[in-house]
């Protein structure tokens, strides 16, 4: 019996994480709910709370972050906030699942966990390939920056940030960028 | 041997954890400082696995520790010294930014402990016992469930 109920939990697992992946990419984070994705599985909305927990942690667990960052061991230092932030712009402006982890990971320990994984899977090795030295703690900054650019401008909508145009917000990163990836390392 | 020589034993294997394996002031593996401090025909007691008990072994641990905790550094508890024999306590701090023992990178800090013996002859490490606490580290990346 034991067996066969762990088996059919496995399943049931990974049908509820196929569910809200449909789920969380065709309605949004805002709009979808337990009750629907327990729907699509055919299952009682309690076994969905039992097995993720909150919705926050079921949207960590099951949406798939790609962030797409460019090369950037060939660019100039002066041009690496001209190369990255168009990346910045096209994951925080045309797709809501990253405004949506980024409040979730405020707390949420399985959404921190998501975007601490993105963070090291997809970002730092981008931008340890262009730093002289203390790449944990270059790379580290330059998120610390984007993440509290993003909390500005996308949650808290602060109106002089929120405003600038996109060339605008190159403009000013661009040394503050520049600063944290070749800048001199204090001491 | 003298207290001096002791020191000056003690403070050899203190460069090594700080400065090659601390990643120093740069953050960064330092070669020519690793070749200055371990002897050529240095001998590893307790190699990690996958890796040779030699100098070149310990190379290659340091320089896949540090790619994959590129701020990795160490905390010594204290050292002690007998004869020509230096034991360290210490507490390793990283964030896991690099594959790890097969483990692709979850971007969490880890820290652990590890006591080392190291042997000092003429300036140089030339042999090596240790037990490092790997085990806490695969439950800090949640690979593994630790009871209680």
């Amino acid at each position: 019996m034991a067996s066969q109920r762990s088996r059919n939990a496995t399943r049931t697992r990974a049908d509820i994480l196929a569910a809200a992946r449909l789920r969380f990419g065709s309605d949004g984070y805002e709009r979808t709910t337990l009750r629907a994705v327990a729907a699509d599985v055919g299952v009682d909305p309690a076994l969905v709370i039992r097995y993720f927990g909150s919705k926050q942690d079921l949207f960590a667990a099951a949406a798939e972050f790609t962030l797409d960052l460019p090369d950037l061991t060939a660019v100039h230092p002066d041009d690496v906030a001209d190369a990255l932030l168009p990346s910045f712009f096209a994951v925080w402006e045309n797709d809501t699942t990253f405004v949506a982890l980024l409040r979730a990971a405020m707390t949420s320990p399985t959404a921190a966990d998501t975007m601490r994984r993105i963070f090291a899977t997809q970002v730092a090795p981008k931008l340890a390939a262009v730093t002289p030295d203390h790449p944990a703690q270059r790379a580290g900054l330059m998120g610390a920056f984007v993440i509290g650019l993003a909390t500005t401008r996308y949650v808290l909508a602060n109106p002089a940030v929120a405003d600038l145009g996109h060339d605008e917000l190159i403009g000013w990163a661009r040394p503050v960028i520049r600063q944290l990836l070749v800048g001199r390392a204090p001491g | 041997m003298t207290t001096d020589a002791g020191e000056a034993a003690k403070a050899i294997v203190r460069r090594n954890t700080q400065d090659v394996q601390g990643g120093g002031d740069s953050g960064l593996f330092d070669e020519a400082l690793f070749d200055e401090l371990f002897a050529d025909d240095f001998v590893d007691h307790t190699p990690q696995p996958g890796t040779t008990p030699d100098k070149e072994g310990v190379r290659q641990l340091y320089t896949s520790l540090r790619k994959a905790f590129p701020d990795f550094r160490a905390e010594i508890g204290w050292q002690t010294v007998d004869g020509d024999l230096v034991t360290t306590y210490k507490v390793y701090y990283g964030t896991h930014l690099g594959n790890f023992l097969g483990i692709e990178p979850t971007g969490r800090a880890i820290a652990f402990e590890t006591v080392d013996a190291m042997r000092v002859r003429d300036g140089k490490i030339t042999e090596h016992w240790g037990v490092a606490n790997l085990f806490s580290v695969l439950a800090q990346l949640g690979v593994l469930a630790l009871p209680g």
